[in-house]
């Protein structure tokens, strides 16, 4: 799709979901985006063509697709360089240029230049950066850099984002609702690098180090001279509360999104002394880059095809959204919204995506905790079943910055900083009537607003069913504009903060937007014609698609003596297994009851992704009567549709793994809960993405 | 080296005569400010090793201390006269004011040459010094500090000295010591960061992007090598620098199209700051004679080596290409060499603001010594970066406004600082 194709489109959605009419001026002509004379012919070995590449987007697409030793054959006669020099983007030119020669094996070569376009396609939105200037008090300069490298992945997002909502998104598009993003600062790249070389810290041996020493000898060292001026004129004149958060090169990137892999810092940010949240805000910047070498992310990059060498540490530096309630700050609402849904239910396709709300800080969302979620397409349908069943899974407690932490050298992310509350404190507080709904037993319904009796329930009734604020239209053109911008689906991250002057528009403020893995990258697959009875698996409900196989090595969770209540005891176990299997280089299969990654112990098994790195594919087997769906929201469901790492949920009496067959084979390592056993043949998992079904033969 | 015939004294009042001028100044306070307050002029036996006695003169010379204890190096010179003495005292007062630091000016120093004399009779000579002057300085009086010919070792065994004589832990008597004894961390780069830093901000003010602009260094101490090194940081190429020759007894320059590299040539250089000429062409250097460092096509200039390096006679020879000279030695440009760069429109940052970095840091590590609790790096960087920042800014928009040169903004700003403590304590 070119770019007036584009535009016009983004255009149309703008009409068709806010109502108001745009001017169709014609659109800036940039450079010439699709050249008939200046194409590029791709043929294969005897000569036949295999695809013309007129534009960026053909070249993107072609660099997927055709094979990675044509690739090389081109890259290497310097053929791209050249095609890109002929249509005017002499910048790519240059960084192709040669690229031939620094590889010789096409995989490699293709992941390369696919980075490289990658940069590309982000980078255009980098003038939306400003340099950092200390005179800025302003605020409206809502977005600047320091340093002069690049901004990576969440910085890029954020980038990306101001420059759609300037160019597309009106103040009065939405009555009563103000979409924006937070005040953001981004340490480029180079700030890392220098800080690194200063302090002789890239010799180090990490794989010898625990956390905390790493993080200590992070903290003793000195960011670069270049940027505490600026940084100390920051937070002179910044008294919000901050998130800091790492944007590294790998992290967001197309293929190995490496969600909530590194830490990220809350500040309290209150101290009357500017040295005190000078001192603090230096030390959660340094704590962010020793995150880069903690064994949670070093493991994560060993199942990536990427280097530790590869990540460079961008930090960007947010202004965290919300209001001070006492002595603690938190947004009404946090939320995540995804283009693409892939549990869709109801009447709802899995193109027209899904939102999940939450009251207070967003932790309760991206760690798979309960949460209210609806389809933006179609936002008072209710995906819960009955509103009674929604009570049960409904939000009893959201967490909050505690304004007055007293937090020492640090041991944990963020931990020490939030604290987890109950409703019954947002009551006080006044946030709840916007947000919750209350059940009335002796009427068995359910009323928007607060009642005095009755039992509250956080279902955002009074804006998803009464449009309190036009949130669900706001956040259903954001999903529409950037996935077409993009080209990709896209997942955001954003708060909702009503102020407390009644008469101020409430804010919808953007903190991230990632791209989302677009399924339609994936091969057909069809098991229509397989036997039910002679598979080892059946299963009605599978994430994923395509054929895994190789798999020789099981994980399981001993069904037998298994209570949930040693759910915590299990994932050290799993760990071991896995980090001596990933060391061995294989892959495995994992079995166990309830939601894998569950943040609470009770209803699954609450390992974190680098926990399992090694793994190809779940298996999750009926704990209690009702299945729960994953959380889309949480990062570990995030990195395991990145990893496309195959995920099958079976049912009591239908197509059920066979637990004889299981204790029949060969055991490699037996644990108190868990067992690590090995077949003799491989085995292999086909999933039909487009069905949701799968089997394991 | 000072030239013959030159005399700093009279060229440091003559340069607050004319700002007294412009500033409209009653003689009273000219006749108070234009000579030092007080003056200590001694004698220190020492016994040598050979076990004779030796008698050393030294001096102690406080300019003004209305703002402040009295702060200000201790030179070791054989060559050293009263009137430097007084010069660079005058000068410390100005330079502590433009910054805004609660301090006064002061200097002082022995006649002699620390080549000449052993280690124990260095030390001799210092706890010498600290015996005659002990009652009239102090933490709360005046803070003596290294200057040319004296290090940290030197500033320890006065502190000792004092420490006995005095009888408590006064850290804060005497600053340029070593980390971990009461020394400050960042002070080895505080100079040349320094003038990094206001070089930054006069490049912000000239619409100057730093990263696409090249500087030629003189000198390659202290404060040449942070500062190079924190420029490059910044993005800017130093494409030369140049040095003493010990051996051969003159300056050499070396040249580097594509840009030095500070670390490589510190490898090369010795401990007396000669760097080896041999070594230097093998890594691709080009050895031209010293003078020639101001010659070359750059964007910025920095003397960094000593007094009266930039005259009348070579003026003209600076390359057309050159916008901006910011001064890192104290004195390296001649009131005529000032005018005629004036009228080339080239920016000339004076050089008792540039480098003041130093005096910065020293002012905070004398606060960290009389706490007795020490700050990170970054601390001290930060506030570094936020006092100069300030300053050049204050004395830019002065200039701006007023439309004269930086130098006489710069001492505009800070001779009346001085005139206004003056007053408000009564004594004018």
């Amino acid at each position: 799709m070119n770019l007036n194709d584009k535009e016009k489109k983004i255009k149309s959605a703008i009409e068709e979901i806010t109502g108001i009419q745009l001017n169709h001026q014609e659109p800036l002509k940039n450079k010439v985006e699709n050249n008939f004379e200046n194409q590029l012919i791709i043929k294969d070995h005897k000569g036949k063509d295999l695809a013309k590449v007129q534009n960026l987007n053909d070249f993107e697409n072609i660099l997927f697709k055709v094979n990675k030793d044509i690739i090389l054959r081109y890259a290497k006669r310097n053929e791209f360089s050249k095609w890109l020099r002929s249509i005017g983007h002499s910048e790519l030119a240059d960084k192709f240029r040669l690229i031939g020669q620094d590889f010789d094996e096409g995989e490699k070569l293709r992941k390369k230049m696919i980075d490289i376009m990658e940069e590309y396609r982000y980078s255009v939105n980098q003038e939306f950066v400003a340099n950092f200037q200390r005179s800025d008090v302003e605020h409206y300069i809502k977005l600047s850099h320091i340093g002069t490298g690049s901004f990576g992945g969440k910085a890029r997002g954020i980038a990306f984002l101001a420059k759609i909502l300037s160019k597309y998104i009106t103040d009065d598009m939405f009555p009563g609702l103000r979409i924006t993003f937070p005040r953001s600062i981004v340490l480029s790249t180079d700030v890392f690098d220098s800080f690194m070389k200063h302090n002789d810290l890239t010799n180090l041996d990490f794989s010898h180090l625990s956390d905390e020493r790493i993080a200590s000898k992070f903290i003793a060292s000195s960011l670069p001279a270049t940027i505490i001026g600026d940084l100390r004129s920051f937070i002179k004149n910044t008294k919000r509360p901050l998130i800091i958060r790492s944007s590294s090169l790998l992290e967001d990137s197309l293929l190995q999104p490496f969600a909530g892999i590194y830490a990220s810092m809350l500040l309290p940010n209150e101290s009357w002394e500017t040295e005190q949240r000078f001192k603090e805000i230096c030390n959660s910047v340094k704590y962010v880059y020793a995150s880069t070498y903690f064994e949670k992310a070093r493991t994560y990059i060993k199942s990536t095809p990427k280097e530790i060498t590869d990540e460079k540490m961008a930090v960007l530096i947010q202004e965290v959204v919300g209001n001070k309630h006492d002595t603690y700050f938190y947004p009404t609402i946090s939320g995540v919204a995804k283009s693409y849904n892939y549990y869709p239910s109801g009447p709802c396709k899995p193109e027209d995506g899904i939102v999940y709300l939450a009251l207070g800080l967003g932790k309760s969302i991206v760690d798979g905790g309960s949460s209210y979620c609806f389809c933006p397409e179609k936002p008072k349908v209710p995906l819960f079943g009955t509103p009674k069943d929604f009570i049960r899974y409904s939000q009893k407690s959201y967490y909050a910055l505690k304004l007055k932490s007293v937090y020492p050298v640090f041991t944990k992310n963020e931990e020490s900083t939030l604290e987890k509350l109950e409703i019954d404190i947002a009551k006080n507080h006044d946030v709840l009537d916007k947000v919750a709904s209350t059940y009335l037993h002796r009427d068995d319904r359910i009323y928007p607003g607060l009642n005095e009796e009755g039992a509250v329930i956080i279902d955002f009734g009074p804006i998803i069913n009464y449009d309190l604020i036009p949130l669900a239209k706001a956040i259903k053109l954001l999903l529409r504009i950037s996935k077409l911008a993009l080209g990709y689906p896209v997942e955001i991250e954003f708060a909702v903060n009503f102020n407390k002057e009644e008469s101020e528009q409430a804010e919808l403020v953007i903190l991230q937007i990632r791209s989302m893995i677009p399924s339609d990258k994936y091969h057909e697959v069809n098991i229509e014609n397989v036997d039910i009875d002679k598979v080892l698996c059946y299963s009605e409900n599978a994430l994923g698609n395509g054929v895994i196989s190789g798999i020789n090595d099981i994980i399981y969770i001993k069904s037998e003596s298994f209570q949930m209540s040693n759910s915590n005891r299990a994932v050290n176990q799993i760990r071991k297994m896995n980090t001596k299997l990933m060391n061995e280089g294989k892959q495995y299969m994992l079995i166990g009851p309830g939601r894998w990654g569950s943040a609470d112990p009770w209803l699954g098994i609450p390992v974190i992704w680098s926990d399992i790195a090694g793994v190809k594919v779940i298996i999750e087997t009926p704990y209690e009567d009702r299945h729960i769906d994953a959380s889309q929201g949480s990062h570990f469901f995030h990195d395991m549709i990145s990893s496309q790492i195959g995920y099958l949920i079976t049912k009591k009496y239908k197509g059920n793994i066979d637990w004889n067959w299981l204790e029949s084979l060969n055991i490699i390592e037996e644990t108190e809960d868990v067992k690590h056993v090995e077949t003799p043949y491989e085995l292999e998992v086909i999933i039909d993405g487009k069905q949701g079904k799968a089997i394991i033969k | 080296m000072a030239l013959k015939g030159f005399n700093a004294y009279k060229m440091a009042q003559e340069q607050f005569d004319k700002v007294a001028d412009k500033l409209e100044l009653d003689q009273t306070t000219r006749d108070l400010l234009r000579v030092p307050m007080r003056e200590y002029h001694f004698l220190i036996p020492v016994r040598m090793d050979d076990g004779n006695i030796k008698i050393f003169k030294g001096f102690r010379i406080q300019h003004n201390d209305a703002k402040g204890p009295c702060k200000g190096g201790i030179r070791f010179h054989p060559q050293e006269t009263a009137d430097t003495v007084r010069a660079l005292a005058m000068w410390m007062t100005w330079k502590c004011a433009v910054v805004d630091i609660p301090l006064g000016g002061g200097k002082g120093g022995v006649i002699c040459d620390p080549h000449n004399l052993s280690e124990r009779e260095q030390e001799n000579l210092c706890r010498g010094w600290i015996r005659q002057i002990a009652r009239d300085i102090g933490p709360m009086r005046d803070i003596p500090a290294p200057d040319v010919m004296t290090n940290s070792q030197h500033m320890l065994w006065m502190m000792d000295e004092y420490q006995t004589i005095i009888g408590g832990q006064y850290p804060g008597v005497i600053t340029g010591k070593p980390v971990g004894l009461g020394g400050s961390l960042g002070r080895p780069e505080a100079t040349g960061y320094g003038l990094v830093y206001i070089l930054r901000e006069a490049l912000k003010e000239m619409n100057i992007d730093i990263d696409k602009t090249t500087a030629s260094i003189e000198g390659f101490g202290n404060v040449a090598r942070y500062a190079a090194e924190l420029f490059i940081e910044y993005g800017g190429t130093v494409v030369s620098i140049s040095c003493w020759d010990q051996k051969d007894s003159c300056a050499y320059n070396y040249y580097k199209k594509n840009g030095i590299n500070v670390e490589e040539l510190i490898k090369i250089t010795d401990r007396f700051g000669t760097i080896d000429k041999k070594k230097a062409e093998q890594l691709e250097y080009e050895c031209h004679p010293g003078e020639e460092w101001l010659e070359h096509d750059v964007d910025i200039l920095m003397p960094n080596a000593l007094e009266n390096s930039i005259t009348k006679d070579n003026v003209n020879d600076i390359n057309s290409k050159v916008k901006i000279i910011i001064c890192g030695a104290n004195g390296p440009i001649t009131p005529e060499a000032d005018d005629v760069l004036e009228k080339k429109n080239v920016v000339v940052i004076p050089d008792f603001l540039s480098n003041a970095g130093g005096v910065v840091c020293s002012y905070f590590e004398q606060v960290q010594s009389n706490q007795n609790y020490y700050w990170s790096k970054e601390e001290v960087l930060g506030k570094l970066d936020d006092k100069m920042t300030d300053a050049f800014h204050k004395v830019w928009e002065l200039a701006k406004r007023k439309k004269i040169r930086l130098k006489d903004a710069a001492y505009m700003i800070s001779i009346s600082r001085v005139v206004e403590a003056c007053k408000l304590r009564g004594w004018i």
